[in-house]
């Protein structure tokens, strides 16, 4: 099963005040992830964004799934996130314009085992002031997938969509030899590129913040 | 209370989370989420815990999970007040 799946939050947006009330964290967390919190210490990671951490991660793996079963349904708490680990190399204070990155080392990143329908994901996340940003494949090696961020000016759907759009299309253009190249969505709703149907692709938008993964076979 | 009625108010409930005015105003059972409100997914959750606050009921995952358009929360609503009873 070939995909990607990704997710972004702009932390700006977020609500900590009641992120952080139990009757909003455990329609994300379940009880065997809360207890990870205070088990694995991860430094400098508030409870706060530990959620989102999360969060996103999960969002992608649904991503992930969803492309090969349109019928699902998200459910974080369906979604178990076994195993977290922190970055190694220190995060960028924060994005300003556009970041784009290629396999995703461990060391520059939060990785995450996940737990979804007797399947195994595994999820490469960054963290710093403004956003969360997770990558989500069904391998623990991520050599063939692309990512990018863009700040944008405007938070408009309309604008967010036709940014990410030209954000993954000017990546593509670079690393695939085809001309006039297109992405369209699946009748399920997913992007792909027309001449290469085998190219997968994920977007996502936050506020001002658009994000790609690509997956190359 | 009548379907009618909670449409009309899950639109107040709605209004922070999207930006498509003309969409939320014309609402009806089959409007998407996502799809045609353009909520984004991180808002989903603040969308069910202000209707467990609107209505004083619970809404636990199973439910949660079926919530995708208008009408599917409106259902979730109300099967959890008649539950109250």
């Amino acid at each position: 099963m070939t995909s990607t799946g990704n997710d972004i939050v702009a932390l700006q947006l977020i609500n900590t005040e009641r992120t952080l009330k139990k009757s909003f964290y455990s329609k994300i967390l379940c009880s065997e992830e809360i207890a990870l919190y205070t088990q694995i210490n991860l430094p400098g990671l508030s409870f706060e964004n530990y959620v989102w951490l999360l969060w996103s991660v999960k969002e992608s793996v649904y991503k992930f799934c969803k492309r090969h079963n349109p019928r699902l349904r998200f459910s974080p708490t369906r979604i178990k996130i076994q195993e977290v680990s922190f970055p190694v190399t220190q995060q960028d204070a924060g994005v300003n314009t556009t970041q784009e990155g290629f396999s995703f080392l461990k060391e520059d990143a939060y990785c995450c085992q996940v737990s979804f329908n007797a399947k195994t994901y595994y999820g490469r996340s960054f963290i710093n002031d403004e956003l969360i940003f997770s990558v989500v494949n069904n391998e623990n090696d991520f050599q063939d997938i692309y990512w990018g961020i863009q700040h944008i000016q405007d938070d408009r759907y309309v604008t967010q969509a036709k940014a990410v759009r030209s954000l993954a299309l000017d990546k593509l253009r670079k690393i695939v030899s085809s001309n006039n190249l297109l992405i369209a969505k699946t009748t399920t709703g997913y992007p792909e590129v027309v001449q290469n149907p085998h190219i997968k692709l994920s977007f996502a938008h936050h506020g001002k913040f658009v994000a790609y993964s690509l997956r190359l076979n | 209370m009548s379907r009618q009625e909670i449409l009309e108010e899950l639109k107040t409930v709605l209004a922070p989370y999207t930006m498509d005015k003309q969409v939320l105003s014309n609402m009806t059972d089959d409007t998407e989420f996502i799809r045609d409100l353009k909520i984004n997914s991180a808002n989903l959750i603040d969308i069910i815990i202000d209707a467990e606050d609107k209505y004083d009921i619970e809404i636990d995952a199973d439910s949660a999970e079926k919530i995708h358009n208008a009408g599917s929360c409106i259902d979730v609503i109300m099967d959890k007040m008649k539950e109250k009873i």
